[in-house]
């Protein structure tokens, strides 16, 4: 499984000739099953992850690959050898995959356009974003990752504690203010 | 059915800085914005709270309570002209540094004291913004209001994009193009591939008009990378590049966004779109970004109709007639038309002056496909694909060049061409590719969608040579 997705990443540094050699020189595998676990969980909306940038993108190569097993030839695999080649003969049967020039984005800024609901809330108002693609995952999203309903409703079970005990030093109450390290 | 989750984003790490410093500034100038009698928002607030208070020992809050909670608190949310009820923000940012912050609101701005109050605290906060977000490298704001069947623009509803592409030699799989590139032999007589002026640059800078709330392609920087693969991709194997001598039709073009790029590739090129914006901002592109030599035609029409225009042209050269009545373009915008009218039959003038616009002088008003060798086709489709009418006229070009954010539609609409019909031989040969007239010869992915499940590709396919095809 990991031998094809090298090949992959290397190709992200945009050198198709990387790519193509990365490929010929990797002992590949049959093809996989269609159904691959992800290994990536979706992010919430707005967040990002640098330092999974590049493996995510390897998995969501991989899964282009596979979509369009039926339609990219498998390249090279009768094509003789260059002269000079290094190869051990075992490998001169097995198709490399066909070379996929894959393009990355920056990690991080590169959404020119982004479109937010204005949540007012009290006095306060600020923007949110709806979790529509975890939401839709088996088993829904887990509260405590997000500042969703659920964890609005515990953060707000809370502020009462709190206030209420504020209440007892002084009369002057800050109200509906949300902990912003739960709400990523 | 139950709504999904919301998350309060207070940083956007998914957008640039300017971005981010346009959100803040936003917000700040938001919650500053009282209206009259909002100085008591907090007693209430403090009553409601009190409320809620007294009802603790109630574990669980029914939906009827929650929703009256949160009516309730809605309604205390007055605020000025630029606070009440606004619903949503909308930002646009370009790599150029103008942006458009859109806010829509729940409430009309249509009326004259209304619409007055509310330019006059947008243009305030659009210096703001700008004032704000210039450390970041914006140049220019605009602020546009919307409510429902309102827009109010303060001071201009498009930006203009600058994208640098990489442009020059194909680099990927040349190899396997040589006698491809033999068989395409550019005569002397073409038009403008004899002059060395023609030879793009290897780098260049398009200029684009995005207009709010029209489609734009979010990640700038991989679009210049989409422009670029698709470039190299339409010229072929060639080391130096040089104008192709056969036309290009481009269907889904949008605002020209890769007509623009692709235009100094081709002798002449056919550019459709069925939006009405859509054409306006690619008229308005394609002259902005019009090189020595460039020769594009945008027509308004429907993919299908150009399609089924283009198949009724072939049918007829092959019944040695000279075309039916399907067989230009005009054909095709002419339906186009008809079909808005039945629809919208108080906007003819409007179609009209788009027509009017569409097709450069010099072609007199229509392009007859008839005169166009059109060999490349591009098209960069919706996330449904051509869909089967658009399907059966692919074959028909030599070069397919299909960039599309759905793989599984792409896949489908080029399925046909790569393997033979109806035939199981695919397994038999271990998962090798036979029949078919195209393969695929160069293919691409773009991560236009970082941390998302969605992803851009592109595959240029090109036809077998004879002694493939068996």
């Amino acid at each position: 499984m990991t031998t094809t997705i090298a090949a992959a990443s290397s190709a992200s540094s945009s050198s198709s000739q990387a790519a193509a050699a990365a490929a010929a020189t990797s002992t590949s595998t049959p093809p996989e099953p269609k159904q691959q676990r992800r290994r990536f969980p979706p992010l919430a909306p707005g967040s990002v992850a640098p330092e999974e940038y590049e493996a995510r993108l390897e998995e969501k190569v991989e899964r282009v690959r596979s979509l369009l097993a039926g339609v990219l030839p498998s390249s090279r695999s009768e094509e003789p050898l260059r002269a000079g080649e290094e190869d051990g003969g075992r490998q001169q049967r097995e198709p490399a995959p066909f070379p996929l020039e894959v393009f990355a984005s920056a990690d991080q800024g590169f959404r020119l356009r982004a479109e937010f609901r204005v949540w007012h809330d009290g006095g306060d108002l600020y923007y949110v974003m709806f979790d529509t693609v975890r939401s839709k995952l088996k088993g829904g999203v887990k509260e405590e990752s997000l500042g969703g309903v659920g964890a609005r409703e515990r953060e707000r079970k809370r502020e009462k504690e709190d206030r209420s005990l504020e209440r007892k030093k002084t009369k002057k109450t800050k109200l509906f203010f949300v902990h912003s390290e739960t709400l990523r | 059915m139950k709504p999904p989750p919301k998350v309060r984003i207070d940083h956007f790490p998914v957008g640039p800085p300017m971005m981010n410093a346009l959100m803040e500034e936003t917000l700040a100038a938001m919650r500053e914005d009282k209206g009259e009698g909002d100085d008591d928002g907090e007693e209430e607030a403090a009553e409601a709270a009190q409320e809620e208070e007294g009802q603790e020992e109630e574990v669980v809050e029914t939906t009827a309570r929650r929703r009256q909670l949160r009516r309730r608190k809605h309604s205390k949310s007055r605020g000025g002209p630029l606070r009440r009820k606004l619903f949503q923000a909308n930002f646009h940012t370009t790599l150029s540094g103008e942006c458009i912050v859109t806010l829509i609101y729940h409430r009309n701005l249509g009326g004259e004291a209304e619409g007055a109050a509310w330019e006059a605290a947008a243009e305030l906060l659009r210096q703001r913004l700008l004032r704000a977000a210039s450390e970041f490298g914006c140049r220019s704001v605009d602020v546009i209001g919307r409510s429902r069947g309102v827009a109010r623009v303060v001071e201009k509803d498009h930006v203009q994009e600058e994208l640098e592409v990489e442009f020059g030699g194909r680099k990927n799989g040349g190899e396997r193009e040589e006698g491809g590139g033999a068989a395409e032999p550019s005569p002397p007589s073409s038009p403008s591939s004899s002059s060395s002026s023609s030879s793009p640059p290897p780098r260049r800078s398009l200029r684009y008009r995005q207009t709010e709330g029209s489609f734009s392609q979010p990640n700038g920087r991989v679009c210049e990378s989409m422009l670029g693969w698709a470039w190299r991709a339409a010229l072929g194997s060639e080391d130096t590049p040089r104008r192709r001598s056969d036309d290009l039709l481009e269907l889904y073009c949008g605002n020209g966004n890769f007509t623009a790029a692709l235009a100094p590739a081709f002798r002449r090129v056919v550019a459709t779109e069925v939006s009405r914006s859509g054409v306006a901002s690619a008229i308005v592109n394609l002259a902005e970004n019009a090189g020595e030599g460039d020769d594009v035609v945008v027509a308004r029409a429907d993919a299908e109709r150009v399609a089924a225009a283009l198949a009724a042209l072939d049918k007829g050269e092959r019944e040695g007639e000279g075309g039916g009545g399907g067989d230009t373009i005009a054909a095709a915008v002419a339906e186009t038309a008809e079909k808005d009218d039945e629809n919208n039959a108080g906007e003819n003038e409007a179609a009209d002056d788009v027509f009017a616009g569409v097709v450069p002088t010099s072609l007199g008003g229509n392009a007859d496909l008839s005169t166009f060798d059109l060999r490349t086709l591009f098209v960069d489709p919706p996330r449904a694909g051509v869909g089967l009418v658009t399907g059966r006229v692919l074959a028909r070009f030599d070069r397919v060049l299909y960039v599309s954010c759905n793989p599984e539609s792409l896949a489908a609409d080029v399925a046909a061409l790569v393997s033979a019909k109806g035939e199981g031989s695919d397994s038999a040969f271990g998962g090798q590719r036979g029949g078919g007239t195209h393969e695929v010869t160069a293919a691409a992915v773009f991560d236009q969608f970082p941390y998302t499940d969605h992803i851009e590709c592109g595959l240029l396919l090109e036809r077998k040579k004879k002694e493939e095809l068996n």
